[in-house]
Order: C-alpha cells, then sequence, then structure tokens
C-alpha cells in the first residue's frame, strides 16, 4: 500500500467515535468556464450511508468521480482514511480502487464479456483465486442480487434493470469498504429498485460505508442516514436524514417535494 | 416582399453585414477549431504513443488479450488483403501488359509489376485497407466503451485502460500488419503471373525468373519497413480517436471517421516521407 504521510490538522478535525473514512477539503473544479466545484467540504463517516442531492448538472457525478479519482480536481484535497488521493498517479490509485467500488448510471458492464466474465474480472486481477473459487463466488453474488441462472448471458441480452443489478454485483464482488452509487435506482421498475435497495440495506448492516447520489425519495429515505445538498459549487446544507425530511428550510424542502428539481 | 425596397437602407445594410459577420465568424472559428484538432490530434497521439513505449515492458502483460487481437484485426483481414492484392497485380499486369506492348516492352511486365507491388502497392494498399477496416473498428469499440462508460469502469476496477485494450490493439497491428504485407505481396505478384500468362502470353517460369532477377531483398525489407509505421498511424490513430469520444453515439460516429480518414493522409504522406528516405540511403549505400 503506498504510504501514509501524516496529515495536515485541517484533515483531522474529526476524530470522535465515528472516524471519518473520507474528507473533502476546499475542493474545486472548472471545466472551461463551467465551475462546477467551488468549495466543496464533505466528511463520510465510517459505516454510514451519506446522500448526496442537487439538481441535475450541480457536480453530483463528477464529486463521487472525484472520490476515487477519475476526476482530477482543480484545488483541494480528498482523504481516503489517511492518504491524500488526489495527487495519486492512475498506478497508486490502484490500492485505493480495490477498497473503494464505483456503481455507474447505467452499470457500465463489459459488453464483450459475459456476465461471468464481468464479475470475475476484478477477482482475477486482483485477487489469487483459482478458477472454481472465482466461479464460486460470481455464482454466490449473482444470487445475492437474485441473478442466478444469468451467468453465461452478455449484457446485451438482459433487461435494463437486470444490467444494472449485475453492475452492482461486479462492484460489490470485491467485498469493498466503501460504496458509490451514482443513481443506482433511477429510472428502474420497483422490482429492481427493490432489489437495489435491498442490498444497499445488507451492505450497510455489514459495515459498508456508501456515498449515494439519487433523485429518487424512495431510495433516500429507506437508506440514507445523512443528506448533503449540492448548490452552486458548495454543499449548502448538510445533516441527519431524520431531520431533513422535516425541516423547514426552503432549499431542502423544495428538494425534497420536488418544487427546485 | 415589395416591402422591401422601402426599407430603410440601413437595415438592409445591417442585415447583410450581420450575415456577413456570421459567416465570418463561422468560417474564423471552424478555421481555428480545425487547427487547434490538429495540434490537439498530434499532442495527443504523440503522448499516447509515448505512454504506450513506456508502459509496454512493465507488468502485467497480457498475452491472451493480445492473441485475440491478433486473431480478430490480422487474421479476420486475410481474405481482405488477399482479394485487393490479387486485384492489384491483376489489374498492373493487364495495364503495363497493354501499356508497354505499344513500346515492345511486354516483357517487362513481370519486372515492372513485381517492383512497384513490392516496393509499393503491396504495403501501402494493405495498410489502407487495414486502416478502413480495423482503424475504423478500434476506433467504434473504443468510443462505444467510452461513452457508456467501460473505460471508466476499467479504471474505477483498479485497472488501466491503456495495457487492456490500447497496448494489445496497438501491438496486434505492429505484428499482424508486417505479415499481411508479405501476404499482399506475394499474392499480388502472383495474381500478375497468372493474368500474364492467360492474356499476355507470358510463361510463368520467366515470369518468376524476371521477378527474382529484377527484385533486390531490400526492394522487400522496405516494402515491409514501412508498415511497421503505417501499422502505428493505424493503431495510435483508431484508439486515440476512440477514447477522445464525446457525445454519444453521434461522437463515436464521428470518431469512426476521423479515424479513416486521418490514418489514410498520414500514411500517404508517411509514405511519401519514407520513400524519400530510403531511395537517398540505397543511393548512398550503392554509390
Ligand atoms: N468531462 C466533462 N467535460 C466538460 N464538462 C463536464 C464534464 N463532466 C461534467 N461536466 C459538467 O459538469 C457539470 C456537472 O456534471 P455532473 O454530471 O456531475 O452533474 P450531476 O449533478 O451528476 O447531474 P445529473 O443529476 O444530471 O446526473 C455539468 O454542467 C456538466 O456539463
Ligand atoms: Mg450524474
Amino acid at each position: 500500500m503506498a504510504s501514509t504521510q501524516p496529515t495536515s490538522d485541517k484533515g483531522r478535525r474529526n476524530t470522535g467515535e465515528q472516524a471519518p473514512v473520507i474528507r473533502v477539503i476546499g475542493l474545486a473544479k472548472s471545466y472551461g468556464k463551467n465551475a462546477v466545484h467551488k468549495d466543496i467540504n464533505l466528511m463520510v463517516n465510517n459505516g454510514e450511508i451519506l446522500t448526496l442531492m442537487g439538481g441535475s448538472g450541480s457536480g453530483k457525478s463528477v464529486l463521487l468521480r472525484s472520490l476515487i479519482g477519475l476526476e482530477k480536481p482543480d484545488r483541494g484535497e480528498i482523504y481516503f482514511h489517511d492518504q491524500e488521493i488526489t495527487q495519486l498517479s492512475e498506478e497508486d490509485l490502484i490500492s485505493v480502487r480495490k477498497r473503494i467500488a464505483y456503481v455507474f448510471q447505467y452499470g457500465a458492464l463489459f459488453d464483450s464479456l459475459t456476465v461471468m466474465e464481468n464479475l470475475a474480472y476484478p477477482l482475477i486481477e486482483h485477487t489469487q483465486l483459482d478458477e472454481k473459487q472465482i466461479r464460486d463466488k460470481v455464482l454466490e453474488t449473482l444470487k445475492k442480487l437474485n441473478l442466478e441462472g444469468t451467468h453465461n448471458l452478455r449484457p446485451a441480452d438482459l433487461s435494463g434493470g437486470m444490467q444494472r443489478r449485475v453492475g452492482v454485483a461486479r462492484s460489490i464482488i470485491m467485498d469493498p469498504e466503501i460504496i458509490l452509487y451514482d443513481e443506482p435506482t433511477t429510472g428502474l421498475d420497483p422490482y429492481n429498485s427493490k432489489q437495489i435497495i435491498n442490498i444497499m440495506v445488507q451492505l450497510k448492516n455489514s459495515g459498508v460505508t456508501a456515498v449515494l447520489v439519487t433523485h429518487d425519495m424512495h431510495t433516500i429515505f429507506a437508506v440514507s442516514d445523512r443528506i448533503a445538498f449540492l448548490k452552486d459549487g458548495v454543499i449548502a446544507v448538510e445533516g441527519a436524514a431524520e431531520e431533513l425530511r422535516t425541516s423547514k428550510n426552503p432549499l431542502v424542502h423544495g428538494f425534497i417535494h420536488g418544487d427546485t428539481m | 416582399m415589395t416591402e422591401m425596397s422601402f426599407q430603410p437602407l440601413s437595415g438592409v445594410y445591417n442585415l447583410n453585414r450581420t450575415k456577413l459577420m456570421k459567416f465570418v465568424e463561422i468560417s474564423r472559428t471552424s478555421g481555428f477549431d480545425a487547427i487547434r484538432r490538429t495540434f490537439d490530434f498530434m499532442g495527443g497521439s504523440l503522448n499516447l504513443l509515448y505512454s504506450v513505449l513506456i508502459s509496454i515492458f512493465k507488468p502485467p502483460f497480457y498475452s491472451k488479450l493480445l492473441l485475440e487481437q491478433c486473431y480478430l484485426l490480422g487474421v479476420r483481414s486475410l481474405s481482405l488483403v488477399f482479394i485487393t492484392a490479387a486485384s492489384t497485380g491483376m489489374v498492373m499486369s493487364i495495364q503495363f501488359g497493354y501499356g508497354l506492348e505499344r513500346f515492345g516492352g511486354k516483357l517487362y511486365v513481370p519486372r515492372v509489376v513485381g517492383l512497384s507491388i513490392m516496393r509499393e502497392l503491396g504495403p501501402v494498399l494493405t495498410c489502407l485497407m487495414i486502416a478502413g477496416r480495423v482503424g475504423s473498428g478500434i476506433a467504434a469499440e473504443l468510443g462505444s466503451m467510452k461513452v457508456t462508460q467501460q473505460i471508466d469502469a476499467i479504471r474505477a476496477l483498479g485497472t488501466d485502460p491503456l495495457k487492456r485494450i490500447i497496448i494489445p490493439r496497438i501491438l496486434a497491428l505492429f505484428i499482424m500488419t508486417p505479415l499481411l504485407a508479405v501476404l499482399a505481396d506475394f499474392v499480388g505478384i502472383y495474381g500478375g503471373m497468372f493474368i500474364s500468362y492467360f492474356e499476355l502470353n507470358i510463361h510463368p517460369s520467366f515470369y518468376f525468373h524476371q521477378s527474382v532477377v529484377a527484385l533486390r531483398l531490400s526492394d522487400f525489407t522496405i516494402g515491409i519497413g514501412k508498415t511497421l509505421v503505417f501499422s502505428l498511424i493505424i493503431g495510435v490513430t483508431g484508439c486515440y480517436y476512440g477514447i477522445k469520444t464525446e457525445g454519444g453515439t453521434q461522437g463515436v460516429g464521428q470518431a469512426t471517421t476521423h479515424s479513416v480518414v486521418t490514418s489514410s493522409i498520414l500514411i500517404t504522406i508517411a509514405d511519401f516521407i519514407l520513400t524519400k528516405i530510403f531511395w537517398i540511403f540505397e543511393r548512398g549505400l550503392n554509390g
């Protein structure tokens, strides 16, 4: 693993019993003249599900991508435990990416590979498991998402909802510490949504930390511990999910009751 | 329509002026755009080539993926290369046969055809065909992977797109293109021999003998040597436009077109430069 240098004081603020696993400090990112993030400060505590909300184009996906180094910010720091990751090379990011999984909005399955090969991909790359062990692990993970019998199919042969579930399966197969979900249930029918929410709750109960981006109120209140609202390049409001649900703050009220989106 | 003439002159002038300004603006921005894109391409593709060169010898090595690409890009191009080379050889034989007959030079057909195929047409036409078939395929495939976030997924899963998808393709082209060009050389010469026998009454043994006498080893190696450069052009261009793809399916179409056009142009330019350089060297060597 890469070096764990002592970090700046700023990064060490919150050292209560809930140690933050991710800290974002003063993050800024622009695309040309479009300043997507201006000054993002955020913490993700161990074992919680933090939901990011915000209007379309407010930079939720960009923030999520930054957390595993898919996007390089212009300024600011991101700590994963005590390791600053924005300055890491692609090579050094591998150790981080083995521990933080990303669930892509549309699954992002490799369409030239079967479902089995898609799920086996990270295991082949990063573990010493033999063929039989990999196969067993893949089948077991598919079962968790009620996807038995799909392992020989290609992504194109699956429904949209199944593809998304396979995407989730591929992300959790390495038993990550943290999972980043980008709109995992958006546009899905209730059955597929429920399957994904179930697995999110299961993972949370087994202590996996998560950051969730979604517009779907049902998903949000089914799983979130805390919610952060992204607006105009900063975290405008942040708080416990239960408190915000009844909040009179116009911004929060607008989001939750659909006046702002 | 007649009211137009009653409008104050300044209005008409303004109309034309704004139109004109718009035209100037569009042509200026698109002109700049083209120049900017050209520089982007040069910088980006050289950068890509550089990254490929420094990471090609570092583990992990995906030999299975390389073999798969050698099959998909190389073996699957056999029939295309075969047909192109055979018809080129046959066409050349007919053209030179009847053309040279007027000057009593029919017997030079084997030498002329052999030389032009070995030095020029075999390698170049093969590579142009491969640019059309394989280069476009690479750009389209990587482009679709880009817009469906599969390339991000490769990175997010802790693996390197350069190693997993780019290097196998560039390397496979680098290995397979020269082999295909060798095939094209022989098929082309045999095609010429075939037509010469039936159309021009040149006996195959004479044809063969003449080809062997006229051709030097360097004619062959130089032709094949050029394909090494061309194959890099095809591979790097296809991969570059593939991974730069943006804007959904439309972007994929554009990437494909750009890749074929750019690599074809670059192949013809590189061909001229290489030919010139090789002749300078050969002249020098032979006194
Ligand atoms: N690669 C990029 N190049 C240029 N602009 C980008 C890029 N990625 C994102 N953006 C811009 O950044 C802004 C935020 O994008 P992002 O995808 O994070 O929005 P979002 O909050 O996830 O929205 P949605 O809810 O619609 O998914 C958008 O204005 C988008 O155009
Ligand atoms: Mg998004």
